[in-house]
């Protein structure tokens, strides 16, 4: 497992800034439900996907899924250096709700880590 | 342990026992119950009076269920009891026993009854190759029940037992009742086994084998939704039942997908998402089940590799080979989260994605996974061909790959003609079959379904050159066959196999070089009576009991029967299938992943192979491919082409309601081939031979749309 680099890592608000204006994701353009994630450490967030488009938002009613790890696991894995399906199978990263969802956030990630 | 074993399974979850349905599994045994790749039990073992119970009979009720009936052990070989046991086992997200103790006797009885329960939560690839554990295990009594557990940094699994009888003594390796029952009376206690990742908080609801009675519809509706065969020849109408049962069983909705069941590849070591076998099974299963085709693409679509990642194999375009969820995979010491290491799976998706559409006019998926598709087309002419002579091989980055990746993936399976290893990359011949016919069919589906007849024409020139090149290549005038591979220092690799018959099926044959393949392919060489072998005798490298060396496999011949009829060679066809068919008889009709390959003549039955999976996917699929084979069934357009050329021991064969494009339609045939293997009916165990009076005269085809 690739150990995280906190130097050059961005910070949660900057990964989610970036993910906000990412655009639609091709693979995911039949896909739509919202991921809550709770870090560990403090950090709530909320991202819609419509149709593959992703969207911070300030609350959702009920997500898809709720993911709940450590913030700098969430970075590492955000950053493409960390595999979220591996850490999703050690238990570094817990899923509440619909896992099939949860894990497709792997497609938002960026492609070159 | 050694024995018969007895397999019940739902999803990746699944138990095997013994007869009697104790586990007692050494580290390498196949046995325990297993869930998420990982073994939460290693030890069930039910005692009366401080000994095993005999076993009088065991039931298999259906694929999740079964019952085992036993009396108390005796230390003797004659039983005289008057006391009986039924212990009813049933799975779901783990499972759960009913055990029943009746007294016959005017006598009240009393009783110890021990349950020894222990896990070692091996990896499957830890019992596959005998690999030590890293982490801690645990056993602990909590709310009444025993749990059993395993931990590693954040890695937990647990498995938590309760029984629904109160007072038992529960300790850290099983439980126990002092059992007391009156004259003709009965005991009955309930044991519930669940499966948790992470540490359970509550197990107050686990109810490891729930939900029987809607799996017991689910069945009931898979079966009467699939077509109803009768035939005059009972080996096939019974072959036909236990693929569909043994289909139904192997379905699985994968944890981390949402697209619907698709086919795991095989029990016990092989209940996981594999591209190939999934897609295989899902092509020779498509005119019974096409839903099965639909998942299976949408489920590889959204596990379509996007990144270079040389651990996994993984290139953007790429089809999966295997996903695991086991401990080793968790941990990143083998590749499996998904693992890409396959370098026909990408071909074979796209072969899938147009004989799915041909089949069920399903055309909307086709558009649906365009991008998908075209990412696959870019795959096959951007990263498969890793050293730029043309040809689509494989070659893996690391260690933890797979040595071969095509269908015989044993490392040792590529072979010359002398029984020396080829080197790496290999191009192996079938593989550039696929690619073929997965661009001509590419072709069709960019013209008529994307709209881009620009691509349509570069894929069709491009597949013209390739067959133009790869005849020019591969063949050896001098064997009359094709060369299993070109490997990595641009050597023809020589050994005569039955990868020729999966050329026939692609369609990238030569004509008169096909003729020289059937000719080989029907030869005692290859033809062992039973089926074609993987090797031909007489190579350096056949061995009759060699995995991929000389074994017979169900599921290549129902590939290479198909080819055979491309080309016009149905009596041969149906030599191939009527053999395997046969074959199927001494396996009680569940056709095994693969058997030895020796001369039928010498053995008069099929040897079994000892490590073969069953039920394994694609062997369940060989009869259902057959079928469509024999009976020449095509889908054209809105219709069903049917054009049967059946063996004439087959009598009267009629095939209704078979779904596609059309609705639902029939088949209907008469038997009329002599294949030269009937005269062999007669040697088959338990089946009643119907009298045969030669070949009858053709029945026409004909196909009713309804």
């Amino acid at each position: 497992m690739p150990a995280t680099d906190s130097a050059t890592d961005a910070t949660v608000p900057e990964i989610f800034d970036r993910l906000a204006s990412k655009g639609q994701v091709a693979p995911l353009r039949r896909t739509s439900g919202a991921y809550e994630f709770d870090f560990d450490g403090g950090g709530h967030w909320f991202l819609l996907l419509d149709h593959g488009t992703p969207s911070v938002q300030s609350k959702v009613e009920h997500p898809t899924c709720t993911v709940h790890c450590p913030a700098a696991d969430f970075v590492a894995i955000a950053e493409g250096k960390e595999n979220m399906i591996t850490a999703y199978l050690r238990g570094d990263l817990v899923c509440a709700g619909n896992l099939a969802f949860a894990l497709t956030f792997r497609h938002l990630i960026p492609v070159a880590a | 342990m050694s024995g018969p074993k007895v397999s019940i399974l739902e999803g990746n979850t699944f138990i095997v026992s013994d007869r009697g349905g104790n586990v007692s599994a050494s580290p390498s045994d196949a046995e325990g119950l297993f869930a998420w790749d990982t073994r939460f039990l290693s030890r069930w073992v039910l005692k009366v009076d401080g000994l095993v119970p005999n076993v009088l009979s065991t039931d298999d009720l259906n694929y999740f269920e079964v019952q085992f009936f036993q009396v108390p052990g005796t230390g003797t070989i004659y039983v005289d009891s008057d006391l009986s046991i039924m212990r009813k086992r049933s799975v779901g997200n783990g499972f759960s026993e009913d055990i029943a103790i009746t007294n016959e006797s005017p006598n009240a009885a009393h009783l110890l009854v021990e349950l020894e329960a222990g896990a070692d939560f091996a990896d499957l690839f830890e019992v596959k190759d005998k690999q030590e554990k890293k982490g801690e295990l645990y056993q602990d009594v909590r709310d009444g029940g025993l749990v059993l557990g395993y931990k590693r940094d954040h890695f937990v699994r647990e498995t938590f037992i309760t029984s629904t009888t109160r007072p038992a003594t529960v300790s850290r390796d099983g439980f126990r009742f002092e059992v007391d029952i009156e004259p003709h009376g009965e005991w009955h206690t309930r044991i519930d086994v669940g499966i948790s990742l992470g540490p359970a908080t509550s197990h107050a609801g686990v109810q490891g084998g729930a939900e029987r009675p809607v799996r017991g519809k689910d069945l009931d509706r898979w079966l009467e939704g699939s077509p109803t065969l009768q035939c005059d020849w009972p080996p096939l109408s019974r072959v036909y039942v236990r693929s569909l049962i043994d289909l139904a069983a192997l379905r699985f909705q994968p944890h981390v997908l949402s697209e619907g069941a698709l086919p795991a590849a095989g029990l016990p070591w092989f209940m996981s998402v594999f591209g190939r076998d999934s897609v295989i099974t899902s092509l020779q299963a498509l005119p019974f089940v096409p839903d099965m085709a639909k998942a299976t693409l949408l489920a590889l679509a959204a596990f379509q590799g996007t990144r270079v990642d040389e651990f996994r194999d993984e290139e953007p375009g790429k089809i999966l080979h295997e996903f695991r969820y086991g401990e080793l995979t968790a941990f990143e010491e083998r590749p499996h989260s998904p693992y890409y290491g396959a370098a026909d799976a990408t071909p074979l998706f796209l072969i899938l994605l147009d004989e799915y559409a041909r089949w069920t006019g399903d055309y909307q998926l086709v558009r649906d996974l365009e991008l998908e598709a075209r990412a696959a087309l870019k795959w096959i002419d951007d990263y498969g061909d890793r050293n730029g002579d043309g040809y689509v091989d494989y070659q893996r980055h690391m260690e933890t790959g797979l040595e071969n990746q095509c269908w015989k993936d044993s490392w040792n399976s590529i072979l010359f003609a002398d029984g020396s290893n080829s080197k790496l990359p290999r191009a192996t011949c079938e593989i550039q079959g696929y690619v073929y016919d997965a661009k001509v069919r590419c072709a069709r589906l960019a013209r008529e379904v994307w709209n881009d007849p620009g691509l349509a024409q570069w894929l069709e020139q491009s597949a013209a050159a390739f067959k133009t090149k790869f005849n020019r290549d591969y063949w050896m005038e001098d064997r009359g066959s094709y060369a299993l591979a070109i490997d990595g220092d641009g050597r023809i690799v020589d050994s005569i196999t039955s990868n020729i018959g999966h050329l026939l099926w692609s369609g990238i044959a030569d004509e008169d070089k096909a003729a020289r393949c059937v000719e080989l392919l029907m030869s005692d060489r290859l033809f062992s009576g039973w089926g074609v072998r993987t090797m031909a005798v007489g190579e350096g490298g056949y061995n009759p009991i060699g995995y991929h060396l000389g074994t017979v496999w169900p599921h290549d011949n129902s590939i290479i029967a198909w080819g055979l009829k491309r080309y016009g060679y149905r009596v041969e066809a149906a030599r191939v299938g009527v053999g395997i068919l046969q074959a199927s008889v001494f396996f009680d009709h569940r056709l095994p992943e693969a058997f030895a390959g020796y001369p039928r003549a010498r053995t008069r039955y099929p040897v079994e192979y000892p490590t073969a999976c069953s039920p394994q996917a694609w062997a369940t699929g060989a009869p259902l491919l057959f079928l469509r084979t024999m009976l020449g069934m095509e889908p054209i357009g809105q219709h069903l082409l049917v054009e049967p050329k059946l063996p004439f021991r087959f009598g009267s064969l009629h095939l209704t309601d078979i779904p596609g494009a059309w609705g639902r339609a029939d088949a209907f045939g008469r038997g009329t081939i002599d294949t030269g293997l009937e005269h062999l009916d007669p040697l088959l165990l338990g089946t009643t031979v119907a009298p045969v009076t030669g070949p009858a005269a053709g029945q026409p085809a004909r196909s009713e749309v309804r």
